[in-house]
């Protein structure tokens, strides 16, 4: 306790000391308060490979911030909005040397008759760093329209966005859904709808454009999710339909009339499948691979007819199978992991920590499109002993969605509503051995108030990967105007 | 002490030098330093300029301020520093930030006139002085072939109203006539081939179309035909400025005879254009610039010297009506045969959905409202679809939403006074304000109090279903009353009709029937007499039914 106490008190006053020297003005007193800031940032863990963690005063005056890890700080100015930006540099050598420690944070302002100081705030610094690069789509929050869309990267290092394909490029159609095999940049695949409609898959160099409609599945394929080994990805085809609320919190219901889960073998260009995935009583959805490749987790629900009257009613379990990627077969033993109808609610985006401990998934009262759902929530499902719990530090009162683990198994990146209720914003969570969540934090942004404030894209699908995509935005436009691969062949193992 | 010199003579060399030519006027004066300037000419100039602009003020004054009001209706400009960086990081973004500036003062009615009649009368004129360049020394001839220097400006007025109702091409024209003007001033320290290579960079980075939807629908066929038109017009004044004098005569008189007609073609192109541009174009903006600044009177008079055969159009008139309280009594002044004359469901455009939009706030259906305000605002960001996006948030709660959404509108020069009171309504809710204390928050707290209190899905494809759990929830809600009833008649739907009289005869919501309704109730039971006069059908309009249908005899 003495220590816990000496280690806070000691940077507070090394931090009043300091401004006290430097500036030239006293701290006459303490407002006794932390101070509001944007975006929270008090109490989080980052990673040590974190941009400036920015932030601005969320009330009037004129500040002053003193970061400290106990050896040497960073003294930095407010400037316009109350926003502290923070020095790149100095803020690199300070939290890489934190690693594993703390980063105190004391906030001054001027008053009067000179300095008073907030309550300092911390952030612990993990040790483990997160995947540099998050991968996103930009999408406005709607429904059926959209203009302006694409695929985009962000150096979680430093601020730098760029962009990886947008829709400019290919005649302002409508691209989704893109994954990565393990992290890996230079594998991935995405979807485009509507013109050159097709699933471009960039794999070993090189970037392919595939037809996936057969006449055996419901649709073309949906929602991805790679094999580790890289041959085969499992999707899930879908009949959605979407339905306006008169007057719900809500606003919008998405549900699927049908659904079942295949898997595409790359090299084969076949799409594989059997009676288990694809049941006529069942909506089987949101397939993942274990890291391993030998378990195959999907979603599933028994059916109802019809779902548009009945929508609140469909529950999606949490349920796998065996998957052998030597011949691409499955097992015969459909395992029910998690039972939505006895926790009373509904299981979607199941996703396996590369460790292959966890397994997180987004839950909520029913149906399966959890984005919009305010009380979706995550939940975590430790495969050791199966418990499940929610991770009570990540979640928030609105929407916490898709989820996305970095190549440690250490961070998540997930998609939440919890800052206007509309606009998906990308937050970072540490997740510990024991699979215990610290508190997020917000994508950190240069000025992250007018950053936010401003923008009127969501940040669709955010996932984490190791290096930037190297394959460029023009060369993916080209494989995605070129003809389609078709002849796609099914096969029901 | 000044020395008059024409160009041509005292030897004054014959071949293509841009440094020696300060511009088209063919007289210039040497000062006493001996440095050339133009003198008199530039009055002459001064004029042709002015005539220029006041035509073409004139012209969008007279016939196209609506379009102008209605570009500007349908944009949004943001003072965003980093929205712009990241615009004009994009090849061509620079002149889609230009033109998103320039066409944020078209707010303002004889502004945007003025504005747009400039930057159309700058481009000519800076064409008029590149080609000046070229004429040399053939100057006579080549002054008085202005009016064809109007033909790209011309051309993209053209395509505006024709087409794409967006300025963006003529901002482009305007940014290319100035590389121009700029690679041909080769009397400054920086040499001709050095400022062709600084503009074409310029032009590359700055107005090659590669922001996204810079075009939009504009005809691109025209936007070439302008870009085409200017190495032509310098074709012909470098053929006129190497005439020899006999041929410069000749030429001359044919040239008055042609450029008597170019002189005034601009107008009657500019007229033809009416005939051209898609249908009911120009109406359409006007009536839609009236809606968002509800002006509901005007459009009943406009609609009423229209031939309203655009369901459109009749979207607009029946909005009128209802915002006057008249839409059950007066929908037969406009002749309607269809429910699409309420409500244009199937037009996705952003002008459909606009409207579309505006008719279900009316009907307090706000949920279709704000869906459809959202989607419109992914094609087009407009102030009004933000402000229903910021009514609706509102109605619903969603503070957080329309804080996001009043943020942007103070950022905007001519909104911000709406966002400002909007902001200070919003907080007034927030704090859990119960007594309105403007007219927004009462509009917002009447819209509220009767918003539908069901779960139930928004059905578009029939109105009468969500109208029907509107009413259930706010018998007092006249506007979706009205628009029920009209929708029940025009729909000539005889189940709905008669489910609708059932359930609502003889309450708050219908208290009584209108004669139509009478008469369509009548047809819709099939003469049931007995069931009619239980439901307030009177004995005249049976009488007129019985003459008309021949059930009497």
């Amino acid at each position: 306790m003495e220590n816990n106490v000496l280690r806070w008190s000691l940077p507070f006053f090394l931090s009043l000391v300091l401004l006290s020297c430097a500036g030239g003005d006293d701290v006459v007193s303490t407002v006794g308060r932390m101070p509001a800031v944007f975006p929270d940032y008090i109490g989080v863990t980052i990673p040590s490979n974190m941009a400036p963690m920015n932030f601005v005063m969320e009330e009037p005056g004129t500040f002053r911030l003193v970061i400290s890890d106990g050896s040497g700080s960073i003294r930095v100015r407010s400037g316009h909005g109350g926003l502290f930006d923070i020095p790149r540099r100095s803020w690199r050598r300070m939290v890489a040397h934190a690693a594993g420690g703390h980063l105190s944070f004391t906030v001054f302002r001027r008053d009067a008759d000179g300095w008073s100081a907030y309550e300092p705030f911390n952030m612990t610094v993990a040790p483990e760093p997160a995947d540099e690069y998050i991968a996103f789509r930009f999408i406005p929050p709607g429904y059926v329209a959209w203009k302006e869309m694409g695929l985009y990267q962000r150096c979680i290092e430093n601020f730098r966005t760029s962009e990886i394909i947008s829709n400019r490029r290919t005649g302002e159609n409508c691209m989704n859904c893109h994954s990565f095999c393990m992290q890996n940049p230079d594998r991935m695949l995405f979807h485009v709808r509507a013109a050159h409609a097709g699933t471009v898959f960039l794999y070993d160099g090189k970037a392919e454009k595939v037809n996936t409609v057969t006449p055996e599945t419901i649709s073309a394929l949906v929602y991805p999710s790679w094999h580790p080994g890289g041959r085969y990805v499992a999707f899930s085809n879908n009949d959605t339909r979407q339905a306006f609320f008169l007057n719900h919190p809500g606003r919008i219901e998405v549900y699927d009339n049908r659904s079942d889960v295949v898997v595409y073998d790359l090299y084969r260009n076949t799409i594989i499948s059997c009676p288990e995935l694809k049941s006529g009583d069942a909506f089987e959805t949101f397939p993942t691979f274990s890291p391993r490749g030998d378990r195959l987790f999907f979603c599933s629900a028994s059916a109802v007819e019809p779902v548009q009257n009945h929508f609140d009613e469909v529950r999606y379990s949490l349920c796998s199978i065996g998957f052998d990627a030597s011949d691409g077969s499955f097992g015969s033993v459909v395992d029910t992991l998690v039972d939505a109808v006895g926790m009373g609610g509904s299981v979607s985006f199941p996703r396996v920590s590369p460790d292959g401990r966890f397994l997180v998934f987004t839950f909520h009262a029913y149906g399966n499109f959890s984005i919009w759902h305010h009380e979706a929530d995550l939940y975590c499902l430790d495969l050791a002993d199966g418990s499940v719990r929610p991770f009570s530090n990540a979640n928030s009162d609105d929407t916490e969605s898709y989820h996305s683990w970095s190549s440690n198994s250490r961070w998540m990146v997930f998609s939440s509503r919890r800052d206007d209720g509309l606009y998906t914003r990308p937050y970072l969570v540490y997740v510990d051995a024991d699979g215990r969540d610290a508190k997020p934090f917000l994508l950190p942004q240069r000025n992250p108030r007018r950053y936010y404030d401003a923008l009127e894209f969501s940040f669709n699908i955010p996932e984490f990967i190791t290096d930037r995509v190297s394959l460029t935005g023009r060369r993916m436009a080209e494989a995605v105007k070129r003809d389609t691969v078709s002849g796609v062949r099914f096969e029901i193992k | 002490m000044k020395h008059c010199v024409q160009n041509g003579k005292y030897g004054m060399p014959r071949v293509l030098n841009f440094a020696n030519k300060s511009n088209c006027l063919g007289y210039h004066v040497i000062d006493a330093n001996g440095i050339m300037k133009s003198d008199g000419h530039r009055f002459l100039d001064g004029i042709i300029f002015t005539a220029v602009t006041g035509s073409l003020f004139l012209v969008l004054q007279g016939a196209f301020k609506f379009l102008l009001l209605d570009m500007e209706g349908r944009r949004l400009f943001v003072w965003d520093i980093d929205m712009w960086l990241g615009k004009i990081s994009v090849p061509g973004g620079f002149s889609v930030c230009l033109s998103g500036f320039i066409v944020q003062f078209f707010h303002f009615p004889v502004v945007g006139t003025v504005l747009a009649s400039l930057v159309l009368s700058l481009i000519f004129f800076l064409l008029f002085r590149c080609a000046g360049k070229v004429c040399g020394d053939g100057v006579p001839v080549g002054r008085w072939l202005f009016p064809l220097c109007l033909m790209p400006a011309a051309i993209l007025s053209l395509e505006m109203v024709t087409a794409s109702c967006s300025f963006q091409a003529i901002v482009d024209m305007l940014l290319i006539c100035f590389c121009l003007k700029f690679c041909m001033d080769g009397e400054g320290r920086i040499s001709v081939a050095v400022r062709i290579a600084l503009s074409a960079v310029f032009l590359l980075l700055a107005v090659v179309p590669d922001a996204p939807g810079k075009y939009g629908t504009a005809d691109m066929r025209l936007i070439y035909a302008a870009w085409g038109s200017i190495p032509l017009v310098m074709l012909v004044f470098f053929c006129a400025g190497r005439m020899t004098e006999g041929k410069r005569i000749r030429v001359l008189h044919g040239t008055l005879i042609v450029l008597l007609s170019i002189s005034v073609w601009c107008f009657p192109v500019m007229k033809l254009a009416g005939k051209w541009r898609r249908p009911r174009q120009e109406q359409l903006a006007r009536v839609s610039y009236y809606a968002r600044n509800d002006q509901w009177p005007y459009i009943l008079t406009v609609c009423r010297q229209m031939d309203m055969n655009n369901y459109m159009l009749l979207n607009y008139a029946n909005l009128a009506l209802s915002h006057q309280g008249v839409l059950a009594s007066r929908f037969t002044d406009f002749r309607q045969d269809s429910p699409k004359a309420l409500c244009i469901g199937s037009d996705m455009t952003p002008g459909g959905m606009e409207v579309q939009s505006m008719i279900y706030y009316q009907m307090g259906n706000i949920a279709a409202a704000q869906d459809l305000a959202f989607e419109a605002n992914q094609y087009e960001k407009s102030a009004f679809l933000m402000q229903m996006l910021v009514k609706s948030n509102l109605i619903f709660g969603a503070y957080d939403v329309a804080s996001k959404y009043i943020g942007i509108l103070e950022r905007t020069i001519c909104y911000r006074s709406w966002a400002v009171e909007a902001r200070q309504c919003m907080m007034h809710l927030r704090n859990g304000g119960e007594t309105a204390y403007s007219p927004l928050e009462q509009e917002i707290l009447r819209k509220r109090a009767g918003l539908p209190v069901t779960g139930d899905f928004v059905v578009r494809d029939n109105l009468i279903l969500d109208l029907t759990r509107i009413l259930e929830s706010d018998p007092g809600n006249t506007a979706a009353r009205d628009y029920a009833i009209v929708w029940l008649i025009l729909s000539r739907d005889a189940t709905s009709l008669k489910r609708f009289v059932d359930e609502f005869y003889g309450t708050q919501v219908l208290p009584g029937l209108s004669r139509d309704m009478e008469m369509g109730l009548l047809a819709a039971t099939d003469g049931d007499l007995d069931y009619c006069r239980r439901h307030g059908v009177t004995e005249d309009v049976i009488n007129i039914f019985l003459k008309r249908s021949g059930y009497g005899k």
